[in-house]
């Protein structure tokens, strides 16, 4: 893998031998059809913190063993090679242990109900338009495997079910300790002004963060599944944060819900749900419990309804929260807000698909270092069409902002379409434009893919990105990367990328390179990945 | 004394009576040319009466942006054929203690063509305010039209023109506002309607949109949005029928929740009789809360339960069979060995349960699976 960076009046290249070394042992050989042994490596671009907008290069190696249904191991190791930091995540799973115990040690995530109280966290670019309703059903047990221990719990988590004919039962307790490193003067006088989830991403000593202190979350769920119609989930946990000594730390110094900070939050929540095929309504009250130096209890709930049938779907669902109310570990916004998502469609023809989405969120109390309330909403349009040859996406987005200390509207349209030329060669061309104040920005890209088999496949592109004034573009440039986000242009640029891509059941090999030039320098990227299984 | 003011100041600036009814089938506080009435509800626009299908009375009641002073109330008569011509007897009230807002009005519709209907109505605005320092008792007669044309059953536009009298340049014109609203209602399917109105009140052209599903033939749902001030509002409605049991019949019961950013949540309720009234639902081609997706076991169900599995060729659903009489339970692999593709096997998934687990196989006699090399 290599990186070059050049520019007009200093050229720099960068060699970065990316060193791709597999040791298949003898054993291995031992192991057959039941036995599942891989690793995988590579090179790529990412966002590693959610709190930055900044990607950085990833070198990522790791492994896996899986005996279905019975035992499986991961470990993940990543090398921030921007930052010259190192960091990995395990996890170990035994299964169906006595026909009704499932264990996980190591990094994993929890998503309890919607993810309100407890999901796992999503990153969210600039994009004014990567802004949704963070409700969502996921597993409630995601082990994590991607090498950055900064947003997964740690410690042991165990699932206690019962399936009968038509209904399944399950209690799932958890312990996470999280080892994190804070400032000696914090720690001396107790208490840190940032929040848990900044304080996540300390996972090693640097600067002076030399004091290790464990972020410690327990709980469990409890729930109740019957006939895949009928979920309900009820679930309590307390987050706390210790030194080795055991002695306590506050946090989130001079927040909203505490001058002095909060020394342990109580979680809980109810989940119920009905999904058949036509129907799907749920509803998720939940309470967060803050001691400090009082208690601050705040309410919240998350809601839904959505109906659809041959012709359309209707849904709207939102999230309620009370001024006090604090989630350290939802799955979105952590402090108290309030946000409708309407959406509906139509699809006359059975090729043919259009509709609307409303979102509209309003924050209760400003934001991180903020001092006004961010408010906004989201008005989209969208058609698509879909046929044997052709596919075609079509939508016109606007947001708008209630505070009048944030940028005017937006106003971004994008058409992409999809066209099979013969079996074996794609083309897809896209657009976009996007308005804001008097600025008009731009996108044209186009790709061509070409299926040299059923498993391995070569694509070209290249995309035209302009900008005029104060009006930035989050874009790809296409084809697009396995790993990283949009990007954020801020000038005029072009882009060329290439990729390939091999997959043949699990095992997969991806290499793909890229040069980005704009008026003052030129970059190329490149990034792979190679997963093996035996 | 404060909201007294507040409120006076409004008047003054924009003129009386610019919050529309309260029900809460009424999903914005404002008039609109055309909405759906699939369900009961009180007809804003007199040129929709025609649609009414027999008799109907109803009241609601509701508290606007949770103000503890401010409150709506309001009464509606309703008698129409159900094509020709309908008429409309109804009262909305609006204000506070200190401050009231009365309409009364007396709407009639009728068909002139298949594709056209007229209607016209005629209300007493009754404005009264006592706050010690302002005392004001007026009541002030208005009339309004409306049209609409259906060309196709599955689409309605219509428009609405309400303060006739102030239109025309009377006095009343700095009390009330002569709204228009212009607007599109489409009906895609049974049970489904979408609207587009534009009005044009005093203080501005409203967009608003709004979303009818009757998901049974008893239960309504509305949904609207509002761009200019981005406000959302939702409604459901029951109509109690006989098989009911737990409520009396012929009656609809009706709640509505209104959300503005700024001004905060508006709750109302409504209850209306009725009689022999029918609410046309969505149609699913299967019946609904059935056990539409009733999970069966795999290794127990015949051939006639696997075969009408959603997405299940008949060809796959023979294989399974052949597969449990040939080797044994089935299993994921054993999926896959007969030809299923990884969609097709989630797709079984959730349709089926007790699929055996591949590992099992070492504590199930038979052998078939396990193929663990030493």
């Amino acid at each position: 893998m290599f990186k070059i960076i050049s520019s007009q009046k200093n050229t720099q290249i960068k060699v970065m031998l990316l060193s791709l070394i597999i040791s298949i042992t003898s054993p291995l050989t031992a192991w057959s059809d039941d036995y599942i042994i891989g690793i995988k490596t590579g090179v790529s671009r990412e966002i590693l913190d959610y709190e930055e907008d900044k990607s950085n290069l990833i070198l990522r190696g790791g492994a896996v063993l899986d005996i279905p249904d019975t035992f499986s191991f991961n470990y993940t190791a990543i090398r921030n090679i921007d930052n010259d930091t190192f960091s990995y995540t395990w996890n170990l799973q035994v299964k169906e242990v006595s026909g009704f115990v499932n264990f996980t040690a190591g990094n994993y995530n929890l998503h309890f109900g919607s993810g309100l109280m407890m999901g796992r966290k999503s990153y969210s670019s600039g994009d004014p338009f990567s802004k949704k309703i963070s409700i969502a059903k996921e597993r409630t047990i995601v082990p994590s495997n991607s090498g950055n221990p900064q947003y997964s719990l740690y410690g042991t988590v165990f699932e206690f079910y019962k399936s009968f004919e038509e209904l399944k039962i399950y209690f799932i307790p958890f312990f996470s300790i999280q080892r994190r490193f804070i400032s000696r003067q914090s720690f001396e006088s107790g208490s840190i002004d940032s929040s848990l989830f900044s304080l996540n991403s300390k996972i090693e000593k640097s600067g002076n963060n030399t004091e290790p202190v464990n972020i410690i979350n327990y709980g469990g769920v409890a729930g109740l599944q019957t006939l895949s119609l009928f979920n309900f989930q009820i679930y309590y946990f307390e987050t706390d944060l210790k030194g080795d000594s055991g002695k306590d730390i506050l946090w989130d110094k001079n927040k909203y819900y505490s001058r002095d900070g909060a020394d342990l939050i109580k979680q809980g929540g109810l989940f119920a749900e009905y999904a058949d095929n036509n129907i799907s309504l749920f509803i998720e009250p939940a309470f967060s419990s803050i001691t400090g130096s009082e208690v601050v209890t705040g309410y919240a709930m998350a809601w839904g309804a959505g109906i659809q049938n041959h012709l359309m779907n209707f849904s709207v669902k939102g999230k309620n929260s009370g001024y006090n109310f604090h989630s350290e570990y939802s799955s979105g916004s952590r402090t108290p807000e309030r946000i409708w998502e309407l959406k509906c469609g139509i699809s006359p023809h059975r090729i043919f698909k259009t509709g609307f989405i409303v979102y509209t969120e309003k924050d209760l109390v400003p934001g991180y270092n903020k001092k006004y309330i961010e408010g906004s909403v989201e008005e989209e349009i969208f058609s698509t069409l879909n046929t044997e040859k052709i596919d075609i996406d079509m939508n016109f987005k606007r947001r708008e902002y209630y505070s009048t200390d944030r940028e005017h509207p937006i106003n971004q349209g994008n058409l992409s379409a999809s066209l099979s030329l013969s079996d074996r060669i794609y083309l897809k061309v896209r657009s976009s434009a996007q308005k804001k104040d008097e600025g008009i920005s731009g996108l044209g890209g186009c790709e061509v893919r070409y299926l040299f088999s059923g498993y391995m496949g070569l694509s070209m592109g290249y995309t035209r990105i302009v900008i005029k004034g104060e009006n930035p573009l989050y874009a790809m440039i296409t084809p697009a990367s396995e790993h990283s986000s949009i990007t954020r242009f801020d000038e005029s640029a072009h882009g060329v990328s290439v990729n390939l891509k091999y997959k043949k059941e699990k095992n997969s090999f991806y290499i793909r390179y890229t040069v980005t030039q704009n008026d003052s320098s030129r970059e190329g990227d490149a990034e792979s990945a190679l997963v093996l299984f035996f | 004394m404060k909201i007294a003011l507040l409120i006076y100041a409004a008047i003054v600036y924009q003129g009386a009576f610019e919050y529309k009814t309260g029900a809460p089938d009424s999903l914005f506080p404002m008039q609109i040319a055309v909405h759906d009435y699939s369900s009961p509800v009180v007809m804003l626009n007199p040129a929709l009466l025609p649609f009414a299908d027999g008799f109907i009375a109803g009241s609601s009641a509701g508290r606007p942006y949770t103000n503890e002073q401010l409150t709506t109330a309001g009464s509606a008569i309703q008698y129409g054929s159900g094509g020709d011509f309908g008429m409309q007897f109804s009262w909305d009230s609006f204000g506070a203690d200190f401050y009231r807002e009365n309409t009364f009005s007396l709407s009639a519709g009728y068909s002139i063509f298949p594709f056209l209907n007229a209607g016209v109505s005629g209300s007493i605005h009754w404005l009264k305010i006592d706050t010690g320092e302002i005392n004001q008792d007026e009541q002030i007669p208005e009339g309004g039209y409306g049209i609409l044309f259906a060309p196709l059953p599955w689409i309605n536009a219509a428009f609405y023109q309400t303060g006739i009298a102030a239109l025309a340049g009377k006095q009343n014109s700095e009390i009330i506002y002569p709204e228009r609203s212009a607007g599109v209602l489409l009906k895609p399917g049974k049970g489904f309607s979408l609207a587009w109105n534009i009005t044009e009140t005093a203080a501005l052209y409203a967009n608003t949109f709004s979303a009818v599903i009757n998901p049974a033939p008893f239960f309504s749902v509305k949904g609207g949005y509002c761009r200019e001030n981005s406000s959302f509002s939702a409604a459901m409605g029951i109509l109690a029928k006989d098989s009911m049991g737990i409520l009396a019949k012929d009656f609809y019961i009706s709640y509505g929740l209104k959300f503005h950013p700024y001004l905060g949540y508006t709750h109302s309720v409504g209850i209306t009789y009725t009689p022999g009234s029918r609410m046309e639902s969505l149609y699913y081609g299967k019946p609904l809360f059935g056990p539409v997706r009733k999970k069966i076991n795999i290794n127990t169900a015949s051939f006639d339960e696997i075969k009408l599995i959603d997405g299940l060729s008949l060809i796959s659903a023979e294989r399974i069979i052949l597969f449990r009489e040939k080797i044994g339970p089935i299993t994921e692999k054993g999926l896959m060995q007969i030809g299923l593709t990884g969609d097709e096997i989630k797709n079984l998934e959730k349709n089926v349960y007790g699929l055996e687990r591949t590992s099992r196989s070492k504590e199930g006699g038979e052998k078939y699976t396990s193929k663990k090399k030493k």
